[in-house]
């Protein structure tokens, strides 16, 4: 697991309440915590984490542990 | 999908209808949960009030009213508008309301912010959009978004007993480029 992705997963733990932490399984449709509210704080903790903005065109598609990590990694190689 | 005006990746949104205030809307704001954190409404709501407040709205040039739909099976789950429309500063009001209790939770609302800030701000072309919360899940929903807080009515409102801030924001069309 890489460093971004432990930096992740213990947001996710924090802030879902997670105690399933197989990766592939991290999507909002299989965490009952993942509603609208959680997804808004989530996001805003990842921001904070790793001092990134998302766009307001990502919120949505950003559903999932894995589609979150790419993203980061797609904003840390650019930045 | 049926008469959409905007589409996204899985709602749109279409201009409110007579039909849609003899279904649930009129209902939705009968609900608590919903009506909440609304500020202006408290009394009972009914059908005729509802099919009165659109047809009011029809020929508004002040007030543009949405339903929210889902695009795979056009299923209406929500209202929000653009209100006190202002064509010489050019600024408007948001409002927002999930009436469907099974997608209230849902990341529907984000979708259909998103929607309303390509309304406002590509086809009506306004400067700025403006908020009135005392809703915290929206005021979290802002401080992601970029909305900036402009002030606050201190105390102004009584929710469950409690005095509540009144917060303002503003989303302005600067801002949102940089963002969306």
């Amino acid at each position: 697991m890489s460093a971004i992705e432990k930096k992740i997963l213990t947001i996710f733990k924090k802030i879902l309440k997670l105690k399933i932490t197989n990766k592939e399984k991290l999507n909002q449709n299989n965490i009952k915590n993942w509603d609208s509210l959680n997804h808004v704080i989530l996001l805003l903790a990842i921001q904070e984490e790793f001092d990134i903005k998302f766009k307001i065109s990502e919120y949505s598609k950003l559903n999932s542990f894995k589609n979150i990590v790419k993203n980061i990694h797609n904003k840390k190689i650019k930045k | 999908m049926k008469n959409s005006f905007i589409t996204g990746s899985s709602i749109y949104l279409r201009p409110a209808n007579i039909s849609d205030a003899k279904g649930d809307w009129y209902k939705w704001l009968n609900d608590p949960e919903v009506t909440k954190f609304l500020t202006n409404q408290f009394w009972p709501n009914t059908k005729e009030k509802q099919i009165n407040f659109v047809k009011q709205s029809i020929n508004s040039k002040e007030r543009l009213l949405f339903s929210i739909c889902l695009k795979k099976n056009d299923k209406h789950i929500g209202q929000c508008s653009l209100s006190g429309i202002n064509w010489v500063h050019r600024y408007a009001d948001i409002a927002l309301l999930i009436g469907n209790k099974k997608f209230r939770k849902s990341l529907y609302t984000l979708e259909v912010y998103k929607l309303l800030f390509e309304i406002v701000f590509n086809r009506l072309n306004l400067q700025n959009l403006k908020s009135a919360t005392a809703n915290p899940i929206v005021k979290k929903i802002h401080q992601l978004q970029g909305f900036k807080h402009v002030g606050v009515y201190k105390n102004l409102l009584s929710i469950d007993n409690k005095k509540t801030n009144l917060d303002l924001y503003v989303m302005s069309k600067l801002v949102w480029n940089k963002n969306k």
